[in-house]
């Protein structure tokens, strides 16, 4: 990362580009004040840290509290009680194992389909290759309430409903934007010449994809892969149609504990629903460098 | 040859997750838009046995007319836009002034900023607008802490500001990445050469930096726009009752009133909608394209 | 080590339009380096491209010993490509680099280990096997593009203008590294380049191409010398251009000189010709017989000095004069040493001076050029 600074302007020039003063005042003196920017600065990073951080500082305080009422700022009474209530529950147990068998499915199959298709859109020509491109944000242009009732009856005529392929598909929907456009614009990013070079050197296309392509691409497919990961994980409206009541996946098990139970259920139980999450933030941070994420976004 | 050979290899390699598409979200939508349209398919037991339904031999807009006369939905369309745009503002804003933060500051703080923003983009939907109840509700966390700093509080919790507050903190994570990464974009040089004409760090940032991160704040905006007006979660377990969100609406239409026909409208309304929004992005990307300048 | 011919090549890009490469036919002697020269958008590396296997013709042939390969992918090419950023891979060291192409051909360790060792012997880079791309000099990349295109063993060698980002000092030294390699594996060599100055150090021959065609392919020599179009005579080194007219007794005027026609130049009178002569070829005299000039500017450029003539009619010559000829101090006059005649684009004759008459050096003789040399 280059280091950036912004320098001091000369004081007439910045009235005359800004163009707004009124004789001699300069609105924005105090910017030349290191002291008040860095004053500034940490406001601006207290202000978003408790706007971030507050609330889910606030989930874990109930995860661990019997009883907390208005208005002390932390529980009266801490208590692991709930815990053993939500490992005890069946429902629970239950959910977090269809979480985690239909995950991962979600994404390997996402992969397998996805990654040849951001390959072609990358490097072919073909007729309405930019349409398609695009028409892959319909998945999540449309509202899926709006369509589950019509999901749901095709499911029911296919036999899927209520069953773990079915809420496999359901949940492969929401994954495949990530998983062409993030990897798409990762082949973009691989020069053709190296591609050139090593047919040059005597490799056919399938050598040349896996020893070149494939690996300079793998950063933006992992990130791509992360986030198809977290979505299917997370993935709520879709599960609830088709899933329940037989396949309940652990954000679909959340509607109803926030709804029936006490606070302290749901803190509990946001807190296991994060788990992945954050174990996949720590591990990928290394990977999610915001340009994977961007180039994937910007269209060709 | 060789072209048609490549032509026909590139599709069949997108059609599989084509197919998907097409079969889990383009058939139903158009199923969705026929059944709006007043056409009532027989098999459709759910679609067939709902309540007041208009049917016609023809399409027809007698749904839409009947739907648009309702005040509860115009109430519900003008709460949705009015979250969505809000939302979008603030999600822009607050995005950019990260952004920038992390681009141009100094020192440890921007470090710091640079790990914090990502935190929402772990956090489950679901997650997010538990939290944001449990913190903002009435007599909630926020309410308690406002009562020792001898403060009043209004909630925002089942209104519309809770919905924009939490849409926002769930949406900035995105917004922070595409804007920060338009930013690093930018040539150091343009920034310098700037300065070295005498421009300030607001002229610099009104007349260089905006103008040449267009591109990636359009995508912010669509797509947090596209997001949010279709949403269900957050406004489900946060918003108000009455008026709704379209999403809610549209769940409530469903299974508490059993009429899935306006239901469906409004699904298609809601999507014409964001289509419009999502043919500003095809726009705003494909200009970008075609204007990059290669060095 | 083998022939090439390319046998009428056409390529056009997109619809309509013209062609990027137009009716190209060239031979490329075994072990014979040659340069496709000319200014961007010449068609050169469209030319090398298709050679190389990268682009199809839209009609034509390549053939390599005879055998045509213009249907063969690059992977089944006897060719081997040094692309013009080098191309490595980034992710494989630089012993892996050379090792790839081995690899593919599934040759057994020893045999890799040994060549790709060779390979790095042989562009002077032993023991930067387990290094990086990324770690490389520029020049040292370029070496490892290069040890890579020839650890294969090709039969024909594709350069890509590989000099083109390296700094002045650095491309020099390439250069001769560049043609010492080639002369000790002895490989047929193309070789793409914008640089004349490159072209004409190193090549054996060189096809100089323009706006899709090729102009002409000739030893250096020979290009510099009998410039067989008016774009060649202009693109390789310095040349003035006057445009004349055939008068009716058969002599060239142009501008303010008369010329004798050379005797090898089928011209009518009235015919228009340019007429082009080299600043070494003008004969500068403090009071000769040729026409009168006001000297403009004057360049001291170490054994040579380059002058600005400024004659009657507006016309501008460059002249260049030897160290030891001293600058006229109050004009002079102009001469044809040697000039060449173009009817149109080609070359229809070239004016010789006489035996024993030398360009430049002399004193005055009275009387413009002879008649017949």
């Amino acid at each position: 990362m280059t280091a950036n600074r912004m320098p001091t302007p000369v004081a007439e020039r910045e009235q005359e580009l800004a163009g707004w003063t009124p004789a001699g005042i300069r609105l924005t003196w105090f910017w030349d004040v290191p002291e008040f920017r860095r004053a500034l600065g940490l406001l601006l990073v207290l202000a978003l840290s408790a706007y971030l951080l507050l609330p889910l500082l606030t989930l874990l305080l109930w995860a661990f509290a019997d009883e907390w009422r208005y208005p002390s700022v932390i529980p009266q009474h801490f208590s692991l009680k709930w815990w053993d209530w939500v490992f005890t529950n069946g429902d629970v147990g239950s959910a977090a194992r269809y979480s985690f068998e239909t995950a991962p499915v979600v994404t390997l199959i996402s992969a397998a389909i996805c990654l040849p298709a951001a390959y072609s859109f990358s490097r072919f020509r073909f007729p309405g290759r930019r349409a398609l491109f695009i028409s892959l944000l319909a998945a999540n242009a449309f509202p899926k309430i709006g369509l589950y009732v019509a999901i749901a009856t095709l499911f029911f005529r296919l036999d899927l409903m209520g069953t773990f392929w079915g809420v496999v598909l359901i949940q492969l929907v929401g994954t495949l934007v990530l998983m062409v456009w993030i990897p798409a614009a990762g082949f973009d990013a691989v020069a053709r010449e190296l591609e050139e070079a090593a047919r040059d050197a005597g490799a056919g296309p399938l050598r040349v994809f896996w020893s070149i392509t494939l690996p300079l691409a793998m950063p933006a497919i992992i990130v791509a892969c992360f986030l198809a990961f977290l979505a299917a994980f997370d993935e709520a409206q879709g599960t609830l149609i088709v899933g329940s009541p037989t396949i309940v996946t652990m954000p679909v098990l959340m509607y109803t504990l926030v709804v029936n139970y006490p606070e302290p259920v749901g803190a509990i139980f946001s807190i296991l629903l994060s788990a992945p999450s954050i174990v996949l933030l720590l591990l990928a941070r290394r990977f999610l460098l915001a340009g994977y994420l961007a180039a994937g976004f910007k269209g060709r | 040859m060789a072209r048609v050979r490549e032509a026909a290899l590139g599709l069949a390699l997108v059609a599989p997750p084509i197919a998907i598409l097409l079969l889990l979200i383009i058939l139903p939508a158009i199923q969705a838009l026929t059944f709006s349209l007043g056409l009532v398919p027989s098999e459709n037991v759910t679609f067939s046995s709902g309540q007041h339904l208009v049917r016609s031999d023809i399409p027809t807009l007698e749904v839409y007319r009947q739907l648009l006369a309702s005040p509860f939905v115009i109430d519900d369309l003008r709460l949705t836009l009015s979250v969505t745009v809000l939302s979008v503002i603030f999600v822009a804003i607050v995005g950019y002034i990260l952004a920038l933060y992390v681009r141009f500051g100094n020192g440890w703080l921007p470090r710091i900023v640079r790990s914090l923003y990502l935190i929402p983009m772990f956090v489950p939907v679901v997650i997010a607008s538990y939290a944001a109840v449990t913190f903002y509700v009435d007599r909630g966390f926020l309410a308690s802490l406002f009562w020792h700093l001898g403060l009043g509080y209004t909630s925002p919790a089942y209104k519309p500001a809770g919905i924009v507050i939490t849409q926002v903190w769930y949406n900035i994570p995105f917004a922070v990445l595409m804007l920060g990464s338009g930013l690093d974009g930018i040539e150091q040089e343009l920034i310098d050469s700037a300065h070295d004409v005498g421009a300030g760090f607001f002229s610099v940032l009104w007349r260089i930096i905006l103008p040449l991160n267009l591109v990636p704040l359009l995508i912010v905006l669509t797509f947090t726009f596209i997001g949010v007006i279709g949403s269900f979660t957050i406004p489900f377990l946060i918003g108000p009752n009455a008026p709704q969100m379209i999403g809610v609406a549209i769940q409530a239409y469903f299974s508490n009133y059993n009429q899935p026909q306006p239901a469906v409208a409004m699904a298609v309304i809601v999507f014409a909608i964001a289509a419009l929004a999502g043919v500003l992005y095809v726009w705003a990307t494909s200009r970008s394209n075609r204007h990059a300048v290669t060095l | 080590m083998a022939r090439l011919e390319l046998d009428h090549l056409v390529k056009r890009y997109g619809s309509g339009g013209e062609p990027a490469v137009k009716d190209v036919s060239l031979d490329v002697a075994d072990g014979e380096f040659v340069c496709l020269l000319g200014p961007s958008g010449c068609g050169k590396t469209t030319t090398l491209r298709i050679i190389g296997g990268f682009l199809a013709p839209d009609s034509g042939d390549v053939r390599i010993d005879g055998a045509s390969v213009v249907k063969q992918p690059p992977e089944r090419r006897p060719t081997a490509m040094v692309f013009q950023r080098y191309a490595l891979w980034p992710h494989m060291t630089v012993w892996h680099n050379l090792a790839f192409g081995l690899q593919v051909r599934r040759r057994p360790r020893a045999e890799i280990e040994r060549r790709v060792q060779q390979a790095l012997e042989l562009v002077g880079l032993p023991g930067l096997g387990k290094r990086y791309p990324a770690q490389l000099s520029g020049g040292q990349q370029q070496r490892v593009a290069l040890a890579r295109a020839l650890v294969l063993e090709p039969r024909i060698l594709l350069l890509d203008e590989p000099l083109s980002n390296l700094d002045a000092q650095l491309r020099i030294h390439m250069r001769s590294e560049l043609t010492a390699i080639q002369r000790r594996v002895g490989i047929t060599t193309v070789f793409v380049t914008h640089d004349q100055e490159e072209a004409m150090t190193i090549a054996d021959r060189i096809a100089v191409m323009h706006a899709g065609a090729l102009e002409q392919m000739d030893a250096p020599e020979q290009l510099y010398t009998r410039p067989a179009t008016l774009f060649v005579a202009t693109f390789i080194g310095t040349m003035n251009v006057l445009s004349g007219r055939v008068e009716s007794d058969g002599w060239v005027a142009a501008g303010p000189f008369r010329l004798p026609r050379p005797a090898d130049a089928a011209l009518a009178p009235g015919q228009s010709v340019t007429v082009g002569v080299r600043p070494e070829d003008l004969i500068l005299e403090e009071r000769g017989s040729g026409r009168p000039a006001a000297i403009g500017q004057v360049l001291d450029l170490g054994h040579y000095r380059r002058l600005m003539l400024r004659l009657d009619g507006g016309i501008a010559l460059t002249a260049f004069l030897p160290k030891a000829q001293p600058v006229p101090a109050d004009g002079c006059t102009v001469r044809f040493g040697r000039a060449l005649f173009y009817v149109g684009e080609r070359l229809a004759g070239v004016l010789e001076p006489p035996p024993g008459a030398s360009t430049a050096a002399q004193p005055s003789t009275a009387g413009s050029v002879p008649a017949s040399p």
